[in-house]
């Protein structure tokens, strides 16, 4: 399983992966810091965020696809939302809605599945926050999740985390997921997302990759264990 | 009184949790348990699950609950952000029947 955080710097990022490896993540997404230690005891995999409105995310998109496995573009207005759910190569959608607007409707849920870009589910503010913010945050992962779970849409699970003490054990994640009423098996299989992603990307970015379904070389069966979670 | 037969008292787990960023003083632990839980399930819900901090370690303590609210007892903990006034994370780092083998196995291992 795999979690995604924010690192400001370097050591920041060492920080983390450290209590990553020891809260028995697999991997850790790493967004924000520049240098990740190469001998960690998970997987580190360099992510960007394209935090920006549609009218330039557009050509963010472009120049950043190839710099980071996984490319994450921030949402929370209906523009920027839109942008992301019909953008293929984006990865994931983060903070399609926040505690206070709800700009994600089956529209988007229904594009983002079309897409093959997964909606992130924040469990930071459940997690951190207190009284009516995180009141309405609970309540806006319960419409999250009724909308995702109607247009089958993947999602992935975070805790949003960007110091050592905000990263939470997948098993206290599940249950805090449990306890705000997403179904069982939904964070852990949010977690688990994150590493197929990850699979996927970095078997798109090897030389023998051309598109979807084709490669190149001569046929061998065994090449063809495609990640899971392909659009 | 006479004590209940000891199928019919109430049953408890006991999670070994660690405490990171704090001192594992046992009041404000248990203040800040108790805060989490009500905030997470409610004055009803707390009364369920029942955390009680019933020992401390170094960097550790043991926290009783009731035997089948083990998972919503692990939600509240995972939502401790302070103790006292530190910023701290509450790790459960295992669970045992009784509060010598929690202490045996993940306290003192």
């Amino acid at each position: 399983m795999y979690e995604a955080v924010d690192a400001e710097n370097a050591a920041a990022a060492d920080a983390l992966v450290a209590t990553a490896a020891r809260l028995g993540y697999d991997g850790l997404v790493v967004r924000g810091a520049e240098a990740a230690p190469d001998d960690a005891a998970v997987d580190v995999v360099p992510a960007v965020t394209v935090d920006a409105g549609p009218e330039t995310a557009g050509s963010l998109v472009r120049d950043r696809r190839a710099a980071a496995t996984l490319l994450l573009v921030r949402g929370g207005t209906p523009a920027r939302n839109r942008f992301a759910t019909g953008e293929p190569r984006a990865d994931v959608l983060v903070g399609a809605v926040g505690p206070d607007e709800f700009p994600f409707d089956d529209v988007l849920a229904r594009a983002a599945a079309r897409a093959g870009v997964r909606v992130a589910f924040d469990l930071g503010p459940v997690l951190r926050e207190t009284g009516g913010t995180r009141v309405r945050a609970i309540s806006a992962l319960a419409r999250l999740h009724d909308l995702v779970e109607t247009n089958d849409t993947p999602h992935v699970v975070t805790a949003g985390a960007d110091v050592p003490l905000g990263l939470r054990a997948p098993r206290a994640l599940a249950a805090v997921g449990t306890a705000v009423g997403l179904p069982d098996g939904f964070v852990r299989e949010g977690l688990r997302e994150w590493g197929r992603l990850v699979a996927r990307n970095r078997d798109r970015a090897g030389d023998d990759w051309v598109m979807p379904g084709v490669r190149r070389g001569r046929y061998d069966p065994a090449d063809w264990s495609e990640p899971e979670g392909d659009p | 009184m006479t004590p209940r037969p000891k199928a019919r008292r109430p049953r408890w787990r006991y999670l070994a949790v660690g405490v990171e960023g704090a001192a594992p003083d046992r009041r404000a632990v248990q203040r800040a348990v108790w805060d989490a839980t009500t905030a997470l399930f409610g004055d009803p819900g707390s009364a369920a699950v029942d955390p009680t901090v019933v020992e401390t370690g170094a960097d550790a303590v043991v926290v009783r609950v009731r035997r089948d609210e083990v998972e919503r007892a692990r939600a509240a903990l995972a939502c401790v952000t302070v103790v006292g006034s530190d910023p701290a994370a509450l790790r459960v780092r295992g669970v045992s029947g009784t509060i010598r083998a929690c202490v045996e196995r993940h306290l003192e291992g």
